[in-house]
């Protein structure tokens, strides 16, 4: 810092390690967040399946009074374990569109509730000696279709199905596919820039500590004051997502995210502050061997 | 006495320029952030909205039917073809523009709960393929966040299963909620789409938009058999 012509330099390189150091935090969280298991590990966490059998038994009671089908009929044959595979076949159908493939919204078969419907629509056809014409089969098959979506909406916890529609997977498959490339260059970017920091200060290398040290430090502050703020106040908590299941798996998400990025903030402060008593240390000690 | 001067002035330096540096740093984070916030609370509200996209479904009477849109049609096409009315709640469209960065699904008909899940078609206004006006409306803060990015000579496309519609905007409008100059039918053969001006105390009253030219049309030829497909 003895002269202007290495001060604004190292402050402009310094701007542009603050951002490398956001960006590489970002994309470590992306990283970190982004494998499939991740998702599932919220989901059990967060004891979706519970929830979805609750939801699933009040929305088919609702609906007992428009279809007069009781609800018992669609929820008995919805087990914990197959609503658990629902749920892993949606995780695992956003991730396959993630990753470029086609987004597949078909179900996991259950015979025992096609058998249940088939049997409650038998039953009751030959209680009112309805007749097993074409009519009767479209209607029994529309009545199978769509508690099989109704169960795919509510198992469909990350809303992948209506990101998919939106077009926004598509979107979000271009980060997804490119984390590595982004982590890499903002890993690249930042050595680069350390490199460059180091050729302007050559004449007193020792400053290079403050200067990394400031970026960090100030990187891990701009950071971790909007994340912090985030998770203290539990911001996500205010969402206005009236599904249990859908409201557990989406705060947990946005909870872990922010909570692995406060970590990475707080790794960078604690590092810049380690560095600025290392120049500390480091300016004293050559002060006092100079006299 | 001039050395320890400088001592105190290297001493300030030392101390302020992080400070300067973080003050630099957020300033430019804050105009940078603008739009990718923006994106993401659209997406959030467009993933995460309430409604369930049940298949059908009923919502305080009314029945919501998402369609299968058909959207890489490859058969034969031709000029003219044959409408398929929708019902009312049922998506019958996918609206597409690089501009939007969207696939919007349209409904046929106006209520709260279609706003919710994609824009809707006025039912007085015409289909696309038909002649008349079309015209389609939808949130500003989720499907149409960005229609007023649109600008003339943007391409617009609507994608159903018995047909593609292309357009050109050919012209942006602004006009009062109770004006009903562009939302009317008219025998000129265009699409007009609108949402609510971003107001930031409350709801405005002012509505933007575009008017747009159709440009190409392609009814296909087998439909039916495209919708299975």
């Amino acid at each position: 810092m003895k002269t202007l012509k290495t001060y604004i330099p190292c402050v402009i390189l310094s701007i542009l390690l603050v951002f490398s150091l956001l960006g590489t935090s970002a994309a470590v969280t992306i990283k970190i967040i982004s494998g499939k298991n991740f998702f599932i590990g919220i989901a059990e966490k967060n004891n979706v399946v519970s929830s979805i059998q609750t939801q699933l038994e009040k929305h088919f009671k609702d609906e007992y009074n428009e279809t007069g089908i009781p609800a018992e009929i669609f929820t008995d044959s919805f087990t914990d374990e197959y609503i658990d595979s629902v749920v892993k076949m949606n995780i695992d159908s956003g991730f396959e569109a993630l990753s470029g493939k086609a987004y597949s919204n078909t179900t996991i078969p259950n015979n025992r509730l096609e058998e249940s419907i088939e049997t409650f629509f038998s039953d009751y056809a030959d209680s009112i000696g309805y007749e097993k014409d074409d009519n009767y089969y479209e209607k029994l098959q529309n009545t199978i279709d769509s508690a099989y979506d109704t169960l795919n909406d509510y198992c469909d916890v990350y809303k992948f199905g209506t990101m998919n529609n939106a077009g926004i997977l598509s979107k979000l498959e271009k980060v997804y596919m490119n984390i590595n490339l982004i982590l890499a260059v903002t890993i690249i970017s930042v050595l680069v820039l350390v490199v460059l920091m180091a050729i302007v200060c050559r004449k007193y290398l020792m400053s290079i500590l403050y200067w990394i040290g400031s970026s960090s430090i100030v990187a891990g502050i701009i950071g971790l004051i909007p994340s912090a703020y985030l998770y203290a106040l539990r911001f996500f908590d205010s969402f206005t997502i009236k599904q249990p299941q859908i409201f557990a798996s989406f705060t947990g998400i946005m909870y872990k995210t922010t909570s692995i990025f406060i970590i990475a903030q707080v790794a960078k402060l604690l590092f810049g502050l380690l560095l600025i008593i290392a120049f500390i240390i480091f300016s004293k000690r050559k002060k006092s061997n100079s006299n | 006495m001039n050395n320890k001067k400088e001592k105190k002035n290297n001493f300030l330096i030392y101390l302020l320029t992080p400070l300067f540096i973080f003050i630099l740093c957020v300033g430019i984070l804050l105009v940078a952030l603008i739009k990718p916030y923006n994106k993401a609370s659209v997406y959030l509200n467009l993933a995460f909205m309430d409604e369930f996209k049940t298949n059908p479904n009923e919502d305080n009477g009314l029945i919501i039917k998402d369609g299968n849109i058909i959207l890489d049609y490859t058969g034969e096409t031709s000029s003219t073809g044959e409408i398929t009315r929708p019902s009312f709640g049922e998506q019958f469209a996918v609206l597409r523009s690089d501009v939007l960065e969207l696939d919007v699904p349209v409904y046929w008909g106006s209520s709260s709960e279609l706003f919710e899940r994609g824009a809707c078609q006025a039912t007085y206004s015409k289909l696309p393929g038909d002649s008349g006006n079309t015209i389609i409306s939808a949130h500003e803060d989720t499907f149409f966040t960005e229609l007023n990015k649109l600008v003339v000579g943007d391409v617009i496309t609507l994608n159903t299963n018995y047909g593609e519609f292309s357009y050109t905007v050919t012209e942006n409008i602004t006009f009062k909620k109770t004006e009903k100059k562009y939302v009317s039918p008219t025998d000129e053969t265009k699409l007009t789409l609108y949402t609510c001006k971003k107001d930031v105390l409350g709801a405005s009253d002012t509505r933007i938009g575009v008017i747009c030219e159709l440009t190409e049309q392609k009814f296909y030829a087998q439909t039916e058999e495209a919708a299975e497909n």
